[in-house]
């Protein structure tokens, strides 16, 4: 906690106004602190997004190109060029897009606008996965045994290499990030095709094909820390997120504290990430990913220097409003908590809501919203960027909202949970909510005895379980039959008013057959 | 009137007379059914359990969503019924795959004439930046491949058709 990294001199550390380099629900997270904190708002859209919440909820509203990311979300010089033409005098990139491109942090200080993250140069040396392994490693973080060498290595190379280090192994991109152009291999002879697919797979997403081989280590849960650091040199974790239940390398729920995460643990995960977060002079909030075997040893994976998605299950456990702090710290002031005031107060669980059939292989579903009731009530937290009538489109990722509940213990944030999953009502689209029920139900996630691989692997979505067939029936019927009236009574013009449908029955022996 | 009720597995013969009363396979039942604004909600209290529902028209089906659990329900009146019958029309599918969303086609594994099972991967789209696997509906024999690796596709395009 020595080190301190003075933002660019002409930086502005008084800002009134911020740019949301971003869109959907992180757009709308950000717009809401920036509301709380008295600042105006600079959204950008897309075309399709011309009637989205975030672009509705700001100050101003500037469009920024056409549909694909390339020619609306990463056009970094016209975004830097709307905060100029507005006057925003900050920048916050949210998660993806650009919020881990060192070239726009840089640009972003050269015109004189702060940017609400982490300097060029931890970006550069975190965002490059083979770079921020080296570094750690010399700042005496353990990582997971791989490929360390300076240049990209051809096909040959990496298949002698994953040779030398023991299958299974797993194939990485060097500029990745959220799974993609990951691969696990297990044996020698499916390692080429494996290859090929991930640097395809990273090609197209990062526009970058280089790759890094890595020992799989098996069995393990994936927990990762929340850090944050100020501008005087201070630097603090926020506890500790459990982010194993993951399809695909997408995590699906996340969770604060962890099941196996004891004070000890803690104590030690916490102090590690603090030192690899100082191994490149970070300021602002960022992530640190380890990987823990099941005798709770530990080891770097990659940090993220960013808002995470699943940031607001820390901030239901420990209080700290981690957007408006990172605002605070771009501002230059130090941070508004030490380490010692950080309590772990009750339990988190955040479910994502995606637009995907997790009965028919998470297949994304796309088309519009056409009704929508969220859950509410004590304990209950929704993000979210869209409502009823906006459109999932299939430009962008599939997130319809996070849904995260809170409880004393972590026994109650999951009745809740099960309590707001089933008070959630969305149609026109399928949605990840029946596979989040049915995680909830399921004995080894309720006991915490979970890794990476369970879902892929040990749990199954029950079969789609239909308890009261015929109650559907009857509300089809009777809204089929309504319409059929309506329709009849505009030719007919309106003969009887057919509207009540109180009715004496024999229902309790006709239910009893079911 | 006299409505086919299909939900899943379950067929239901429901009848709804003229004076709103509702028989649900010869059993009279008393419902208390009322529409909440107009924005696809319902009540419905029967024989005072009560039920609150979103219920809308979708591709030719009812989509309800009751106690948490969507269900695709079949309505069809006896009057279609018969006509369907008489043309012997009976729905079987028409066995063409279609994409499910706009992207990039990565790989066809399967080739003409091909016999596959239900859940066999039939094609890898990319779209959303994810490779998404597309698997057969039902087994039978690759009759069709409309696609090729490289093709970008439109959402409902078809790909391939099963026989």
């Amino acid at each position: 906690m020595t080190t301190s990294r003075q933002a660019a001199p002409d930086t502005p550390t008084q800002f009134r106004k911020v740019l949301i380099a971003n869109r959907g629900e992180i757009a709308v997270r950000i717009e809401r602190a920036c509301r709380e904190l008295g600042l105006s708002t600079v959204a950008i859209y897309s075309d399709v997004d011309r009637d989205a919440m975030h672009v509705r909820y700001a100050t101003e509203a500037y469009r920024v190109g056409s549909p694909p990311p390339r020619e609306s979300y990463l056009r970094l010089e016209r975004i830097i060029e709307i905060a100029r033409r507005s006057g925003a005098e900050a920048i916050h990139p949210g998660y993806g897009f650009l919020a881990e491109n060192a070239e726009f942090a840089q640009a972003c200080h050269d015109e004189g606008i702060a940017f609400i993250g982490p300097t060029p140069h931890a970006i550069e040396r975190m965002g490059d996965k083979v770079v921020a392994r080296r570094t750690v490693l010399a700042a005496g973080v353990p990582v997971v045994p791989g490929t360390d060498s300076e240049r990209d290595l051809t096909d040959d190379e990496l298949q002698v290499a994953a040779t030398g280090i023991g299958y299974p192994v797993l194939i990485k991109a060097a500029a990745g990030g959220g799974g993609k152009g990951m691969r696990k291999v297990h044996r020698p002879e499916d390692f080429e095709a494996a290859l090929q697919s991930a640097r395809r797979e990273a090609e197209s997403a990062f526009g970058d094909g280089r790759v890094y081989v890595e020992k799989l280590v098996e069995n393990a849960r994936h927990i990762e820390i929340q850090v944050m650091a100020d501008t005087q040199g201070n630097t603090i974790y926020l506890g500790e997120r459990e982010c194993s239940i993951q399809r695909r390398h997408q995590k699906l729920l996340e969770e604060s504290p962890s099941v196996f995460v004891d004070d000890d643990l803690r104590r030690r995960m916490g102090e590690v990430a603090v030192k690899a977060a100082q191994s490149v002079d970070y300021t602002n909030a960022g992530t640190i990913e380890f990987l823990v075997d099941k005798d709770k040893n530990f080891y770097f994976l990659e940090m993220n220097t960013r808002l995470q998605v699943e940031h607001p299950v820390t901030e239901l456990v420990t209080g700290v409003d981690i957007v408006k702090e990172q605002i605070r710290i771009a501002r230059g002031r130090p941070l508004s908590r030490s380490q010692d005031q950080i309590q772990i107060t009750g339990a988190a669980i955040e479910c994502r809501i995606n637009a995907e059939d997790p009965y028919n292989n998470f297949m994304p579903s796309i088309g519009m919203i056409t009704a929508m009731t969220a859950p509410t009530g004590p304990g209950v937290r929704i993000d979210t960027g869209v409502t009823t009538g906006d459109q999932i489109t299939p430009y962008y990722d599939s997130m319809i909202s996070k849904l995260i509940c809170w409880g004393d213990t972590r026994a109650e944030a999951i009745l809740r949970m099960r309590r707001a999953l089933s008070e959630y009502r969305i149609l026109g689209l399928r949605t990840t909510i029946p596979f989040h029920q049915s995680l909830l139900d399921s004995p080894r996630f309720l006991g915490g005895q979970f890794d990476t691989a369970f879902v892929e692997g040990r749990f199954s979505i029950d079969e789609a379980s239909y308890p009261r067939p015929e109650i559907a029936a009857i509300l089809a019927t009777l809204v089929a039959h309504r319409a059929r009236q309506e329709a009849a009574q505009i030719v007919r013009r309106n003969e009887r008013d057919v509207s009540n449908w109180k009715l004496a029955s024999r229902w309790d022996r006709m239910h009893r057959r079911y | 009137m006299k409505y086919e009720v299909t939900v899943g597995e379950e067929v239901y013969i429901i009848e709804v007379n003229e004076d709103g009363q509702i028989i649900v396979d010869d059993e009279i039942v008393r419902v208390d059914f009322s529409s909440i604004g107009k924005s696809g909600l319902y009540s419905l209290l029967v024989n005072d359990d009560s039920f609150e529902a979103l219920v809308e028209q979708r591709d030719g089906m009812w989509q309800v969503l009751v106690k948490g659990t969507l269900y695709d329900v079949h309505v069809i009146d006896e009057r279609l019924k018969r006509l369907q019958a008489r043309s012997g029309k009976e729905q079987s599918g028409s066995g063409e795959v279609t994409a499910p969303m706009p992207g990039k086609i990565i790989a066809v594994p399967v080739s003409v004439g091909q016999e596959i099972e239900l859940g066999t991967t039939l094609v890898i789209l990319e779209s959303m930046k994810m490779e998404n696997e597309l698997k057969a509906p039902r087994g039978g024999r690759i009759a069709r491949i409309a696609v090729e690796p490289g093709q970008s596709v439109e959402q409902r395009q078809v790909l391939l058709v099963i026989e």
